[in-house]
């Protein structure tokens, strides 16, 4: 078992010397952690690859400018995060779509993933998110997903932490009324 | 956050981050039904290392190439400014067009052309005739005089 420090990951990614073992150990920590992150925001494999990619890429060549302001974790995220927005932005253009036509695509994009096997109940669940406004979403999946923290996501999303925890409540009750329904209503039969 | 104080996240064992890896997919697969290709993580990290430590391809270009294309930019640049100051010289009140000095000459016939054009240019012949040598020798010491003195 290995004890890892974060500055002194931080300096031996920063050294010319160790920068490539570094950067390797950071890939076993962060990989998944970011794909599944990424993956919620561009929804199908293939983009959420794509877009790991590019994080990591980005990642490596910041990497000297990185001046410690938040914690290496928050800061990968956060480079993340903003990756996926300008992914999807590039193809909201490229396709010529609107910001509605994204959202009512949401489902059908999701189902269509080659890598998407979800049952009814998932269906249902992700049909209930992809009615949410997008930060809304956006807030719940960081939270109960990627169990970040309240400060860590403000870091990120650039919004107050009150803002988020109430955000953030209010999505789950809304999320459990809405599963706790079709739940009864799968019971009933209707 | 200042440096210095970001252990937070890593101070942990790799085990440990495993087995947090390992939760984050179960509860994406069984929750959202959300799936990854099989071995995709140490493909996709084979790829990236590739990438990354990948020998970046330097375009060299020689400086005598670049040296030339200056040169050859400047000198035409040159040519060019050169060109349009003669243009604009020779297109300037020296060079009287054909129409005007026709003009001049039918004037110069009907004797109207002698007050504007030469009554000035004759005036001064005609007065340095009557100009004395001494005044002449004066007007050339204090000219040279000037000139030392300045």
């Amino acid at each position: 078992m290995q004890l890892i420090n974060e500055d002194d990951l931080i300096k031996k990614l920063k050294s010319n010397k160790h920068r490539d073992k570094a950067f390797n150990k950071l890939l076993d920590l962060y990989q998944e952690r970011l794909y599944w992150h990424i993956r919620k925001l561009v929804l199908t494999h293939e983009n959420a690859n794509d877009v790991l990619q590019n994080t990591f890429l980005r990642i490596h060549k910041s990497l000297p400018k990185f001046k410690q302001q938040s914690s290496l974790h928050t800061w990968m995220y956060r480079i993340a995060y903003n990756e996926s927005l300008r992914f999807l932005e590039q193809n909201k253009k490229k396709n010529h779509t609107s910001l509605e036509d994204v959202n009512n695509r949401y489902l059908d994009n999701l189902v269509a993933d080659v890598f998407f096997d979800g049952k009814d109940i998932q269906i249902k669940l992700q049909d209930i998110l992809s009615k949410l406004p997008d930060k809304q979403r956006q807030i719940f999946q960081m939270k109960y997903y990627d169990n970040l923290k309240f400060h860590e996501m403000a870091h990120i999303l650039g919004i107050k932490e009150g803002t988020l925890k109430s955000s953030y409540y209010a999505t789950a009750r809304h999320i459990e009324k809405n599963m706790l329904f079709i739940e009864l209503l799968t019971k009933t039969g209707v | 956050m200042k440096p210095g104080n970001n252990h937070s996240h890593l101070e942990g064992q790799v085990g440990s981050l495993d087995l947090l890896d390992q939760e984050m997919h179960k509860k994406h697969a069984d929750e959202l039904g959300l799936n990854v290709p099989e071995d995709y993580f140490s493909q996709s990290k084979n790829e990236l290392l590739t990438k990354i430590t990948a020998p970046k391809k330097w375009i060299l270009v020689p400086f005598t190439r670049n040296k030339v294309i200056w040169l050859a930019a400047a000198s035409l640049a040159f040519i060019l400014v050169l060109n349009l100051y003669t243009s604009n010289v020779n297109s300037g009140i020296d060079v009287i067009p054909a129409v005007v000095s026709d003009t001049i000459e039918q004037l110069k016939g009907s004797g109207l052309v002698y007050e504007f054009l030469e009554s000035e240019e004759k005036d001064i012949l005609i007065s340095s005739l009557f100009i004395e040598d001494t005044e002449l020798d004066e007007f050339i010491a204090d000219y040279m005089i000037e000139g030392v003195l300045e």
